[in-house]
């Protein structure tokens, strides 16, 4: 069986991301053909739209249906459909929406949004200098060079939010290489 | 609402209205160190309304809101397979008692990988829930790897890593707890197929970036030694050596010291109070049952030291596989062998040990095994008795007689406390199906001295508590007994006695009391045995503890013959009845006595403690019934088939 | 439900607690291996856990990381042959030998 579990997207709650192995469906797109066992929930409008993205699935929900009910019977058509994914037929996203744009596009919103502003309130600033084969480098300006504080600002913020719409990332490192690993608390 | 019951002794508000919050894990998880530093030194000890589970539960403050925490059952799954576990669900579904509130999650970060199936199912029952991640320096420190936020994110849930003998990452899980109603909820119960949720399993490890510890090296060479065939084996018999020495030997000087004291403290007791006979409730009955208790407090603390200290290390479960092929013959599991083995030095410590058992059968059958095991009480009657009974000089081979009788005894508790325990677990409960056995090998760890220390405070408070009232009662019961009625001067000087001579009055008292009365009452009973009626008096005194019996007999042959009470003992005749002038003291009495003992439940404190460790009357009773009537009928052989070779 | 199962086994396996200690009950059928049959340091990967008569006891194995497709390595034998020392998940469980051939397994290349 293939290894998935669903997230939820931050604000739009009857959208589920279910994460799947980065290399099992590579296409990003709405997907137009479905294995039948989710082809039958897109059918009987338990299932309203039905994405791919890098390592993930992201499926709406059809009104007036909540993730409770039908989300186990959309787990299991998940389960079945992955086991076959030469029946999936995805509508490729044009230019901007291909693999690598996707994380650079997700990075650099979160540096010019919330975590940008979070720098900025402590008198620092982060770079993005590239997004390849999902590991996103920054640069750390101003205060947040030789911070302390700077590398729990960088993974707490920016890797958890960017890991939430984007699951293949693997890293957010600063460069030249630091890798952020996970702190003994 | 029945909890209520259990912590009748809680001061300020009652803790049914606090947030009930239930930490929940597998055994070996780290639970009890999560709960005991969130609970600290406000833990108390139950049990579990109408079974044998004990129930830990405490508050926990966090700035000036109160929480109640509950340690429930460690557990693998929630399909239950044994009581405790039965218990753990009752408690999860409120059945019974009250649901918890709120749920940590309790799991060890160097075994995610299945314990993320047991999260999975506490997830799907939809509680409030946050996961504890322990052992997350050892995960460190073994090449292992876990992003705590992106696993909480894979979850659904919040997920607190806790150091928990460092104490990293307790002000977090505080924190916490002050949010339980805002907990984010997984978006959908984890999967219940075992399939899809191994699948989920998988999902939510690489999600999280986990990386499996590598093996631990210094549990890999130990292994190589500690569990080798023969290595293994020597060496398990050395700790157990060792063991046994300290609960024995290193307990003797301290309970010697108890007794001094005590003995000082009657003493002056004696002195200072001018009215014997209140002299002799303050100073023998109630400062003498107070001793009586407090005499067993070093082996109790040793004995939870040294369990405390093999089990935080890891031992324990090293011990137990090694045993568990011979344990396993008496129905038991390994585990069991360190309860039966502290029993040699004392049945209350014993008793209070198979607390380290997981399944309730395993522990009431070797709570009735328990006191079959040769304490160290026996072993003054022992004496004495083989002392009358064998020639100091009589050897067998290259071995005096004497030592091999007392080997043989304590050769003839070991084997009947296995066929004991054997009996309990095939015909005892059968309404419980077999527990299967499992035991987790976790690696080699420094325990925390908070733990080790909590532990012995814990174990040493509750036998304080619960069993110290049952016993100074019984023993105050037992000494109005045998010194009731009263005696004035005038009466004493009228029946012959000479005033001056205290033994002499204290044998008259006991004569004459209403537990000689009883004794008489029931010689009907022991004289199948041969015991007249002032071993009658004997061994219903020895009833508070087996070594009262010596005492008895001692004052009541020193009022004979004070210069050689043995010679005295050896002399005494029955005093009436159709074996009037017959010696009392033959092989055939002596081996009835012997083996009366070896398995007669004769003390207070091991009722007490059942009572205590079962939180019902039942077992204690049943021990009690089960034993006086086998020490009868076997003590009845002893001496049918003595009386044979003897002739 | 709960409580159900866990009074499901009772009927199944009378007596069983009994018998742990000897050679297990022929319900490994031939062809097929089990955990018991494993040598110390041989890997294996579970096919099925089947426990007649109680089915608690085969969610347990379950539960204790013997699911279908997971690897298991026998790691050592007590000195009397039993119980046995399994690594599964990532860490090392001791189970007896009759739990043991509850457990269907096939060998694996390591």
């Amino acid at each position: 069986m293939v290894p998935l579990h669903p997230q939820r997207c931050a604000d739009e709650p009857d959208l589920l991301r279910w994460v799947i192995p980065a290399d099992l469906l590579d296409s990003v797109g709405v997907v137009a053909a479905a294995p039948p066992p989710l082809a039958g929930l897109l059918a009987d409008g338990t299932l309203a739209e039905l994405r791919l993205e890098p390592a993930a699935v992201v499926t709406r929900l059809g009104p007036r249906r909540s993730w409770i009910d039908q989300g186990p019977r959309v787990r299991g058509a998940l389960h079945a459909a992955l086991g076959e994914p030469d029946g999936w037929h995805v509508l490729p996203d044009s230019g901007a929406w291909a693999g690598e744009a996707v994380l650079r596009t997700l990075a650099q919103q979160l540096l010019d949004g919330p975590v940008g502003q979070f720098a900025a309130a402590h008198g620092g600033r982060i770079d993005l200098v590239e997004a390849r084969d999902d590991v996103v480098t920054v640069r750390l300006a101003g205060a947040c060079n030789g911070c302390p504080a700077a590398r729990s600002t960088l993974h707490g913020q920016l890797e958890r939010r960017l890991r939430q719409r984007y699951p293949a990332l693997r890293a957010v490192v600063d460069e030249p290489t630091r890798s952020i690993r996970p702190a003994p608390r | 609402m029945s909890s209520s019951c259990h912590e009748s002794g809680q001061p300020a508000a009652p803790m049914t209205q606090l947030p009930q919050v239930a930490l929940v894990g597998a055994p070996n998880a780290g639970k009890t160190s999560v709960f005991n530093a969130l609970t600290g030194l406000n833990a108390k000890t139950g049990n579990y309304p109408g079974v044998t589970v004990s129930r830990f539960a405490g508050t926990c403050r966090v700035g000036d809101r109160r929480f109640a925490v509950e340690d429930l059952p460690g557990s693998y799954g929630l399909d239950p397979v044994s009581l405790d576990e039965q218990v753990l669900v009752d408690a999860l579904d409120g059945n019974g008692m009250r649901a918890p509130d709120a749920l940590l999650i309790v799991v060890d970060a160097t075994t995610l990988r299945r314990s993320l199936g047991f999260v999975a199912q506490v997830l799907a029952r939809g509680l409030p829930s946050c996961v504890v991640l322990t052992f997350t320096d050892e995960l460190l420190r073994r090449q292992g790897a876990v992003n705590v936020d992106a696993l909480s994110q894979a979850l659904g849930v919040p997920v607190v890593a806790v150091v928990g003998h460092r104490g990293h990452g307790l002000a977090e899980l505080r924190e916490q707890l002050l949010d339980w109603r805002d907990w984010p909820t997984p978006v959908i119960p984890p999967p219940v197929d075992p399939g899809e949720r191994d699948a989920w399993v998988e999902s939510v490890l690489s999600y999280a970036g986990y990386r499996a510890a590598q093996p631990h090296g210094h549990t890999r060479r130990l292994d190589a030694v500690l569990l080798h065939p023969i290595l293994g084996t020597v060496v398990f018999f050395a700790v157990m050596v060792l063991f046994f020495q300290t609960v024995f030997t290193l307990a003797a000087p301290l309970q010697g010291g108890v007794e001094a004291f005590f003995g000082v403290l009657s003493g002056w007791v004696s002195v200072h109070v001018t009215n014997p006979w209140l002299s002799g409730l303050l100073g023998d009955a109630l400062i003498g049952g107070v001793g009586g208790v407090l005499v067993f407090l070093p082996q109790i603390m040793l004995l939870f030291l040294l369990i405390s200290l093999l089990e935080g290390v890891g031992y324990m479960s090293r011990a137990a596989f090694l045993m568990d092929r011979v344990m396993g013959r008496a129905g038991l599991e390994g585990r069991a062998f360190v309860a039966l083995l502290s029993s040699f030095a004392c049945a209350i410590p014993g008793i209070m040990a198979t607390r380290t058992l997981p399944s309730a059968r395993d522990r009431i059958a070797t709570m009735m095994a328990a006191p079959l095991m040769t304490c160290a009480a026996r072993l003054p009657v022992y004496v004495v008795l083989i002392g009358l009974l064998v020639d100091p000089t009589a050897t067998f081979g290259p071995f005096g007689l004497q030592g091999l009788v007392m080997f043989g005894l304590y050769l003839l508790g070991a084997v009947s406390a296995m066929l004991a325990a054997w009996a309990f677990k095939k015909f005892g409960d059968r309404r419980g199906q077999p527990t299967p056995f499992y035991l987790e090998m976790p690696p080699y760890r420094l325990p925390a001295p908070r733990a080790v220390l909590l532990a012995v405070w814990g174990a040493a408070s509750s036998f304080l508590r619960k069993c110290s009232t049952i016993i100074v009662a019984t023993t105050m019961v037992l000494w109005l007994l045998l010194n009731l009625p009263l005696h004035s001067t005038e009466q004493l000087q009228a029946a012959g006695v000479d005033t001056a001579d205290s033994a002499a009055v204290s044998a008259h008292v006991v004569d004459h009391s209403y537990a000689a009365e009883v004794g008489r009452l029931v010689a009907p009973v022991f004289d199948p045995l041969g015991f007249d009626w002032r071993i009658n008096v004997g061994v219903l005194s020895a009833q508070s503890a087996r070594e009262t019996f010596v005492a008895t007999l001692g004052q009541v042959a020193a009022a004979e013959d004070p210069e050689e009470p043995g010679d005295a003992l050896r002399a005494m005749t029955y005093s009436d009845g159709p074996r009037a002038g017959q010696p009392i003291f033959t092989a055939p009495t002596i081996a009835a006595l012997l083996v009366y003992f070896a398995f007669a439940l004769q003390c207070v404190a091991t009722v007490g403690v059942i009572r205590r460790e079962t939180g019902t009357w039942r077992w204690p009773l049943v021990a009690f019934g089960y034993l006086t009537v086998t020490a009868w009928l076997l003590a009845y052989l002893a001496r049918t088939v003595t009386a044979v070779f003897v002739g | 439900m709960t409580s159900r199962t866990f009074e499901q086994g009772t009927d199944g396996r009378p007596g069983a607690e009994a018998r742990h200690g000897d050679r297990p009950r022929g319900e490994a059928r031939c062809g097929e291996r089990t955990l018991a049959d494993l040598t110390p340091s041989a890997t294996a990967q579970v096919v099925s856990v089947s426990v007649p008569g109680s089915p608690a006891v085969a969610r347990r194995l379950a539960d204790l990381g013997f699911t279908p497709g997971a690897k298991v390595r026998m790691l050592r034998r007590a000195p009397l042959r039993d119980p046995l020392i399994y690594l599964v998940k990532d860490y090392e469980i001791c189970l007896r030998r009759a739990q043991a051939s509850c457990v269907n397994v096939v060998a694996v290349d390591r």
